[in-house]
Formats: structure tokens, sequence, C-alpha cells
């Protein structure tokens, strides 16, 4: 214990130097990208001072009266060629603010359509920049990552964007060409190897943990075709984001579920594994009966969790739209099969995942650890 | 499709999970049931932050104490996962609130399903969002918090006699093994959801500039960053919380029993 708490207080004394250094780095990144006007081709406005010039109270279709608010905003150009110049523009919003927004002092917005007439300017706002919000939030996560894992959490952060570029690349791929399917089983093996090998680190434990991954993400994928072909076909109609018709929504959407499913799978995989190898270690004599009993344990622990973390995430998420067909009177029978269909199947199919997860990691990690007991 | 996952998913549970099974199932149910009837509140005209809160703590009150039992473990989980969500709750409103991320994307507003719609509704979709991602975090930081705790109070009943600052420190060793994997959890979840929007970037030409600032993005990126941010916040608060129960509060009230299997004893 002793030698153990000096090597932890070696990594505190490294950890104040590294921190500060690191909150100076960050936040010279998060003040270049806060500022970064200039780089963009498109106008930009800062919002100066807002004022409410009229408010009016709007009802739509659904006789819900609600307030409208018009915004002036005093804005002044920071790129292009009205660089310095003031503008002022006039944005209107609902109380509800589903399809608009209202903007504050300090944002800067995305302008087009600028006129000039008789000296005075006028635009219209495209969209609202984000680029600073999302590098602040990103600088946070690994601030914190740092600051609670040190080294580990600086490796893990650097795994996080890897794995986010072999998307994109297999997205690059995929525009070439290649098949989905194809790119997506490369996809999973390079996601999971790097994660794995982050997390635990380049070992036995990982290989095993690797196998029982895999193993689980292939039985649930031929679950999932089976069911596919034994049961109606879903309607991918109402699937966002579609704007291009040779797209096989099939294949894009089993994918998508798969790679979604391969957090949880891959988080209840090393919970099991780590359970067993340490059982092991510490009675390499148990017997098979309560070794499978320790590690079934272990795994309804994590199951329970886990089964919650993908409700929370992917069910979640749908309810401001779901709030707004609930008003418009539709019935959430409808809601549940038409709309929030994706998101149920990406669910079960998730939960089924880690169910499966649980006996096949238990019987892979026992096999493997026991045979080595039994060479030794 | 949908009917024919459900079964195999219970009856999965039924043969693998056996005790735990019908509890994740209730659980699941119950909160499905809150997560519906915080909606038809909300809808009503409720004060969507106050009817956030309440059902953002009767479901961590759910997952936590009807799974888990109750004991010093999901005390001090309960208790971190309430000082992390009130201290996120602060970036997460100034978030809601200055970078546009309510409402529908500069996509999902073209959508069949989205366009038929009225949305003259009088429901602030600001506090609506706020409540979401509160949700949000709360599947990823139980996870982590119970994991935190779980393993501490093991390590703290083999050796009832350490302090506060050795329990602390184990806590903390746990939570670098969890981290990564919890976050990517919420990672690939993500990035699952969002294949297709992916694709659409592609097929929309969007220049880097346009992506770095788009609604769609930064919406799918906040939700992982925030469930991140939360789960590696939660680490040392649980760690605290966990050694501040098991040492100080222990010694001076002798409340808690010390018991190895919460999950069994935990309601006695």
């Amino acid at each position: 214990m002793d030698i153990y708490s000096l090597l932890k207080n070696s990594g505190k004394y490294r950890l104040t130097i590294i921190l500060p250094v690191l909150a100076v780095l960050l936040f010279i990144f998060n003040l270049i990208v806060y500022n970064d006007c200039s780089i963009y081709k498109t106008s930009i406005v800062k919002v100066v001072s807002t004022k409410i010039s009229n408010t009016t109270t709007v009802s739509g279709d659904l006789g819900i009266e609600e307030p409208q608010y018009d915004q002036n905003l005093n804005c002044i150009f920071k790129n292009g060629a009205y660089k310095g110049k003031t503008v002022i523009i006039t944005n209107t919003y609902t109380y509800t603010r589903m399809n608009n927004e209202a903007y504050h002092k300090g944002d800067f917005l995305f302008v087009k359509n600028i006129n000039e007439e008789n000296g005075t300017l006028s635009a219209a706002i495209s969209s609202q920049k984000r680029d600073y919000f999302l590098s602040f939030l990103l600088s946070l996560l690994l601030f914190c990552a740092v600051a609670v894992a040190g080294k580990r959490g600086f490796l893990f952060f650097i795994a996080l964007c890897i794995n986010i570029g072999i998307l994109i690349l297999g997205f690059i791929c995929f525009q070439t060409g290649i098949s989905f399917i194809l790119l997506t089983i490369i996809m999973i093996l390079l996601f999971s190897i790097l994660s794995l090998g982050i997390c635990i680190g380049w070992n036995r434990k990982m290989i095993v943990t690797l196998i029982d991954t895999l193993f689980s993400i292939s039985i649930l994928a031929a679950i999932y075709c089976i069911a596919l072909k034994v049961t109606p076909e879903v309607d991918y109609i109402l699937m966002n984001y579609v704007s291009n018709g040779t797209l096989n929504l099939e294949v894009m959407f089993t994918c998508g579920m798969l790679i979604g499913s391969l957090g949880a799978i891959m988080d209840v995989a090393v919970s099991v594994t780590s359970g067993v190898s340490e059982i092991l270690q510490k009675e390499p004599d148990i017997s098979d009966e309560s070794l499978s009993k320790s590690a079934r344990q272990i795994g309804y622990d994590v199951m329970g969790t886990m089964i919650n973390v993908l409700f929370y995430s992917y069910i979640v998420g749908r309810i401001p739209i779901c709030i707004a067909q609930l008003v418009n009177g539709i019935q959430i029978g409808i809601i549940l099969k038409y709309y929030m269909v994706y998101e149920v199947l990406r669910f079960l199919a998730g939960a089924i995942g880690i169910v499966l997860c649980i006996p096949i990691s238990e019987f892979i990690a026992k096999n493997y650890y026991r045979k080595k007991v039994n060479v030794k | 499709m949908t009917l024919f996952l459900l079964l195999l998913l219970l009856v999965l549970l039924a043969i693998v999970g056996r005790s735990q099974s019908e509890k994740i199932v209730v659980t699941l149910l119950l909160n499905s049931l809150i997560l519906i009837s915080s909606m038809v509140f909300m809808i009503m005209g409720f004060n969507i932050i106050f009817i956030g809160w309440l059902c953002f703590i009767s479901m961590s009150l759910l997952t936590l104490f009807y799974q888990n039992g109750i004991n010093q473990k999901t005390v001090s989980a309960f208790i971190s996962f309430l000082i992390v969500t009130i201290l996120m709750s602060v970036l997460i409103w100034f978030l809601c609130v200055r970078s546009g991320i309510y409402g529908l994307n500069e996509r999902s507003w073209q959508d069949e399903d989205a366009v038929l719609l009225n949305f003259n509704i009088n429901i602030n979709m600001v506090r609506v969002t706020y409540v979401v991602l509160v949700f949000g975090l709360l599947g990823a930081v139980k996870d982590s918090a119970m994991a935190v705790a779980t393993d501490t109070y093991e390590v703290f009943c083999n050796h009832p006699d350490m302090t506060f600052r050795e329990l602390f420190q184990s806590g903390m060793n746990i939570g670098k093994d969890i981290l990564g994997v919890t976050i990517n959890t919420l990672l690939f979840a993500a990035i699952g959801e969002s294949i297709l929007m992916c694709q659409m970037y592609f097929d929309c030409a969007y220049s880097l500039a346009e992506l770095v600032n788009s609604k769609s993005l930064f919406q799918a990126a906040a939700v992982v960053i925030i469930g991140g941010i939360g789960v590696e916040i939660s680490i040392p608060i649980t760690s605290a919380v966990l050694g501040f129960l098991c040492t100080t509060y222990h010694k001076k009230t002798n409340f808690w029993p010390l018991n190895n299997s919460g999950n069994k004893k935990g309601l006695e």
C-alpha cells in the first residue's frame, strides 16, 4: 500500500504541472476559435444589442394562442467587405421556438442577402455560429478526463478522436462505392480493437474481451437478419435525413444499429471478463458452478444499468418532437408504431445484444482462463 | 418486427436473467410510464422544469433503489447523482439558452413527420430541451456512479479501517477503469443513431465550415459530450461521498450496518 500511494502521489505532482498548462492551452485554443470569423467566407455578424420591438399573439390551426416576439438585433459585421459596419436585423420567434430561434447579445450569426440602400445595410440570418460552443464542450471533456484519470484520460480522448476519424474515413470510402456492409464490419473491428486496447491495455484480457464482443455482435446481427426475414418489413420512408434515393435504407439502418449496440456490448464484456479473471486470480480452485454464479451476478448488475443507458440515450431524445405530435392530435400508439419505431428497434436490438453477451462472455472467459490454469 | 424483437428480448431475459429480469422489465415499464406522463403534464401546461425535476428524481429513485436496493452504495450514488446534475444543470441551461440547441435542426424540419405539424403549441422548447438533456445524463451518470460506489464499497468491506483519503483514492482508481468504457457506450450509441446523418452531410456536400456550425451535428455531439463530462465529474464526487458516508458518518452514527451483498439484503 505504501509504494502504491507513493506512486499515486508522484502522479499527483505531475498533474499539478500538467493541468494548468493544459488549461492555458485549451483557453488559447478556445479564444482562437471564438475569434476565427476572418477565416470564414460567409459574412458573419455579432449581435451587439437586442430589443423586443413588438409582441403579438398568434394562433395556428390548433387554436392555441401563444405570444410571438419581433426582435431587433443591432449587429456589427465581423468579416468580409462590410467589416466594422453595423446592420439592424429583425428576427421573429414564438414562445414555443420549435422552428425559430431567439438570439442574445454576443451571439455570432451567419447572414446572407446583404443589400446596401442609401447607406443603410440590410441582411437576413441564415444560421448561428456554433463552432466555439463545440470547442468549449470538447475542451471541457478533455480537461475533466485528464483531471480525473491523468494519462489514461488523455489516451482515452485520443481514442475518441481516432474513432471519429475512422467513422469519417469509412464514409469517404463508402462514397467511392465500396459496400456498406463490408465497411461496417471493418469499422466494428477497428472500433472494438482500438477502444478495448485503450481501456484495458494491450494484453491477453483484451483479446478475450475482443473475442466476446465480436462473437456477441455477430450473433446479434444474425438474429436481427432472421427477424428481418421472418417478420413483415419495416417502413423506412419516415427515416430522418433521406435525400439520396439510391441508398439501401435497410442496410444502413441495420449497420447503424449494430454500431450503436457495440458500445454497450463492449461494456458488458469488459465487466464480465475482468470479474471472471479477478475471481480466478484470487481463488484458482473455485468450482465451475460457483464461478458461473459469480460471473452471472456481475452480469446482472451491469445488464440492468446498461439497458437503462440505452433507454435514455435512444428514447429520451425524441421527447420534443413527441410533444409536438401529441399536441397535434396524433395518438401515442401511432407515434410509437410509426414515428418512433426506429428508436424502439434500436433500443430493443441493443438490449438483446446486452443480454446475449452475458452468457457468451462468461463461457469464453471461463474456458480461456480454465485452460490456462490447467496448462500450468 | 418490433413485437418479435420485444418477445425475443423478454424470452432471453427470462432465460439469462432469472431473478433480475422481472426487476429490469418493471423498471423499464415504469420509466416509460413516467416519461409519457411527464409529456402529458407538460402539454397540460404545468411548469416544465418542475415536472422535469420531479420525473428525474422519481426515475433515479426507481432505477437506483428498486433495482439495487437501499444501502450505502445506492445512497452515495444517489447523492453524487444529485450533485452532478445540479452542477451540470448550469452548463446545460447556458447551452440551451445561448447555443440554440433546442427545436428542430436544419434537416429535421423538412422531414415528412415534422412538416405537417403545427408548431404554435405554447410549450417552451428551451425548457423541454433542458429537461431532455438532464434525463440524458441520468443513464450514463448512474452507470459510472454505481460502478464506482459498488467497487469502492467492496474494497471498504475488506479493509474497514481505511481512512477517507485512502477510500477516495481507491474510488478514483476504479473510476479510471470505467471512464473510457462508459463514454464509449454513449459515443457508439450516438454514432449508430447518426449514420444516416453522416451520409446526408456527404450528399449535401457540406463544407467543413457548415459542418462544425450545423445544428444537427451540435445536437448529436452535445448529448455525448455532456454525458461524458457528467461521467467524469461523477467519479471524484461519488468517491468523496462514499468515503464520507463510510468513514465519518458511519463512525459517528453507526447507522448503516455493514453488509457485503447489498443487492439482496438491501430492503430488509
